[in-house]
């Protein structure tokens, strides 16, 4: 009879240690990477604006505006508009169609960042949220040359 | 002649009977242990099927985005817009892709989907290649849909769009 009571014992004891590991969830991250933000981030960098730098009809990529507004923020397009401006007026406009935020939605908000990276130095160049971001989040970023450093497009989506 | 007779220990009978339910009662407190162990362990197991039949459908919109028949040359990420229009014409390639449902569409600059016909191709933002009744779970990505523009000068556009996709398989 002892003997019985010290196997249920034992048996109940490692039982109890392999259930919490196989249960135990993976703490949620604050933060996930995610490919299909990847993605976006590429699609959106690849797209077309209706600004060209040197002539018509060689209109920009959109990374290549957030590189111009990174190295001379008074370039213009040959229609006049600022690049930075444009870059921006673009960025808004890509990120508030491709992503619907709000507090009833599956995503709460966003946070677009675009920053150029030399060494220790950062500077910010684009910095456009909307909503709220104070959870968890997937995220992704997109780095491109700038030489002599580099830009980093980063997307947090929050939900 | 002697007889022989065996004498019979009460106790070890008893005994021996304790240890006959001791045996069979471990046998049976080991079944329930496996029964729950087996039930919480395949629990999860629709789940994780689920899990990664999306996996499996998110990386056919990806193959599908790379495809010769919809790629463009120096862009991985891209979908030739004018050569989809033609496929979509082309009775060759109908029943090509074994898919439920396949279409692209630009979502940037936003705008209410209007169909793409050889017709209205200038204004039209969506092409649905296939259309089936059941085409079970859709997934998208997305991807940039480039096409030729000729006004002031012929040139590359690229815009945001969405690659739609459900199925298992592609051929070539």
């Amino acid at each position: 009879m002892v003997g019985f009571i010290v196997i249920v014992v034992l048996v109940a004891i490692v039982s109890v240690v392999l259930l919490g590991i196989s249960l135990r969830e993976k703490t949620p991250s604050a933060g996930r990477g995610s490919s299909e933000i990847y993605q976006f981030l590429e699609s959106m960098m690849g797209y077309t604006t209706d600004c060209a730098l040197q002539y018509e009809p060689d209109y920009s990529e959109l990374i290549e505006l957030i590189t111009e507004c990174n190295s001379n923020s008074a370039m213009i397009c040959t229609n006049e508009e600022n690049v930075c401006d444009k870059g921006e007026t673009n960025i808004k406009g890509i990120l508030s169609s491709s992503f619907k935020v709000g507090e009833d939605r599956p995503i709460k908000g966003y946070e677009f960042e675009a920053v150029y990276v030399n060494e220790d130095k950062k500077d910010a160049i684009f910095n456009i949220s909307e909503g709220i971001c104070d959870g968890s989040f997937e995220g992704s970023e997109y780095i491109s040359s700038a030489f002599p450093g580099t830009i980093v497009n980063s997307l947090k989506l929050c939900s | 002649m002697m007889g022989l007779r065996a004498s019979y220990s009460k106790t070890g009978q008893v005994k021996m009977q304790q240890m006959a339910f001791v045996l069979v009662a471990i046998i049976i407190f080991f079944a329930l242990v496996a029964l729950i162990y087996l039930s919480i362990a395949f629990g999860g197991l629709e789940k994780n099927a689920g899990e990664l039949r999306n996996k499996e459908a998110k990386e056919l919109v990806k193959k599908l985005a790379g495809s010769a028949e919809l790629f463009v040359e120096g862009c991985s990420n891209c979908v030739d817009f004018d050569k989809a229009v033609i496929l979509k014409e082309r009775a060759s390639y109908k029943g090509f892709w074994n898919l439920g449902y396949f279409a692209i569409e630009i979502t940037y600059p936003e705008s209410q989907p209007i169909e793409c016909s050889k017709a209205n191709y200038d204004e039209c933002n969506k092409i649905t290649l296939i259309d089936n009744a059941e085409p079970g779970n859709v997934n998208s990505a997305f991807v940039s849909v480039c096409r030729i523009e000729n006004s002031n000068g012929a040139y590359r556009k690229c815009e945001i769009g969405k690659i739609y996709a459900s199925g298992e398989q592609i051929t070539g």
